[in-house]
This record gives C-alpha cells, sequence and structure tokens, in this order.
C-alpha cells in the first residue's frame, strides 16, 4: 500500500494505492491521523487505485470519519471498486459515509 | 495444466506465520488458487476476504503467549465446490458461535468493527464448518463456483 496526499482549495486527498488490508491498516491510520494533528479537516479519500479493502481497512475508515466529524469537518470516499463496494454494502457503511463517483466529484462537494 | 479452468484442482497448500506481513503471501497464494481452480474474479475476492479476516483474527487472538506459530491454509476445487480449510493450533475460538453479529444500522458515532470480519464470512460463503480437534482449530469455507461471477 502506498498513500499519495495532495492539497487542493483547503481539501486534503489521500490517494491509497494498493490494498488497505490488516497489514496496512495501521500506516493508513497513522497517515490521516498525522494531518488531522496539522490542523486538517477536510479529506477525500481517493479509492480510484485502491484494489481491496478489508475490515481492518473499513476500521480506519470509521476512525477517520469520527475524527472528521468531532472537527466539524468532511470526508468524501470516491472511485470505489466492485470488490470496495461489496464490502462497503455489506457492512451498511454506504449508508453511513458520503461517497462520490470521482475524486473531482467529492472535491465539489466541499 | 490440464485440470484449468474446469473446476478440479489438487489441495494446495500455504503455512504462514503469525505475523501481517505474512497476508502478502496469503494474497498471492490466493491469486494462484483461483487461477487454477477456474474460480470466477469474485468468488477469489469473496475467499480472499474471508480468509484474511479469519487469519487476522488468528494473528491477534489465536496465541496470546506470544512465539512463532504456523497457520495452514489448504484450498481445493472439486465437483464445483470451492474450498478452503483453516488450520491453527491457537486457543479454542469458534467464530460462529462466539461472535458478536454487527449492528449495521447505527450510525458513524455509534459504529465499531467488532464482528465485522466473521459475519463477512458468514454473508458470503455457502457453508461455514467449525471444528475443535486435538491440536487445535479447523475451519472450513465452501462455496459454489456457479454462485458468483
Amino acid at each position: 500500500m502506498n498513500i499519495v496526499t495532495t492539497e487542493n482549495n483547503g481539501v486534503t486527498v489521500l490517494e491509497i494505492e494498493g490494498r488497505l488490508d490488516g497489514q496496512h491498516a495501521q500506516s493508513a491510520e497513522n497517515a490521516f491521523l498525522a494531518l488531522a494533528a496539522e490542523g486538517k479537516k477536510n479529506f477525500v479519500l481517493d479509492f480510484e487505485r485502491m484494489a481491496y479493502i478489508s475490515s481492518a481497512g473499513l476500521r480506519v475508515v470509521l476512525v477517520a470519519a469520527k475524527k472528521v466529524r468531532s472537527l466539524q469537518g468532511k470526508l468524501v470516499c470516491a472511485a470505489m471498486n466492485d470488490q470496495v463496494r461489496d464490502v462497503f454494502e455489506m457492512s451498511g457503511f454506504i449508508s453511513i459515509l458520503e461517497t462520490a463517483e470521482t475524486a473531482e466529484e467529492a472535491l465539489r462537494r466541499f | 495444466m490440464s485440470d484449468k479452468g474446469n473446476g478440479r484442482m489438487g489441495a494446495a497448500v500455504l503455512r504462514v506465520a503469525n505475523r501481517l506481513e505474512e497476508l502478502e503471501r496469503l494474497h498471492a497464494f490466493l491469486d494462484s488458487v483461483a487461477e487454477q481452480g477456474g474460480w470466477p474474479g469474485k468468488l477469489k475476492l469473496d475467499f480472499l476476504l474471508c480468509c484474511e479476516e479469519l487469519v487476522t483474527n488468528t494473528i491477534h487472538y489465536g496465541f496470546p503467549q506470544g512465539g512463532d506459530h504456523t497457520i495452514t491454509i489448504t484450498a481445493a476445487t472439486e465437483n464445483g465446490i470451492a474450498s478452503i480449510l483453516l488450520e491453527d493450533g491457537g486457543i479454542a475460538f469458534n467464530p460462529l458461535l462466539e461472535s458478536k453479529e454487527p449492528d449495521i444500522s447505527l450510525g458513524i458515532e455509534d459504529r465499531d468493527i467488532g464482528g465485522l470480519g466473521v459475519f463477512f464470512v458468514k454473508s458470503l460463503m455457502d457453508t461455514v464448518q467449525y471444528e475443535r480437534t486435538a491440536n487445535g482449530n479447523r475451519l472450513s469455507l465452501a462455496k459454489a463456483l456457479t454462485t458468483t461471477q
């Protein structure tokens, strides 16, 4: 897994590449929390290049969503592939998180 | 190989250590098993998710005494059924009995991840069987090749 972070008019985009699984979840969580500690509160999680997610990865997304809510910011999950969408649907996350078809569409929500 | 794609494959075995880095090898193993057994892409992803959830549980909770341990994963394809057997020598844990059901209707504030992995396994597999053996835990997962595309 690799995370590329870019700033876009006050919104932080985290492009997660590879697998957000039990092996990589902790480093993804650390990367997010470091950005939140810097004062960032508006985020797009761009899953365009993310191949796979498990419950360990969902946990990171949930940690991020809770943190953003406490900061009164906003979080949008963008560009989920079929596997990621299935896992979001099975877990019920699809109905409690804001999602967008692409990162560009997500950025327009801010 | 001549069996490729016709739903028959001899058993393939992967032994991993109780470390999260080993998930890398689990992914590669499932890729290989799925190709040789002619598993549809969705079926492979379902097994991958289920295996990761269960192996991760075993790594986190199976060996509270610490130390190096082995988890054995055996995959087979026979009579149109894909199956995976997970065996470990950890403490007794029957995920079918001991896991709480997650409430997937809760909002962000109240949600947690506890029990979600086993919920995925129960949701995605056709059959899940647990057996406590003299050596440890044995969990078998099976799903028909035709149930997913």
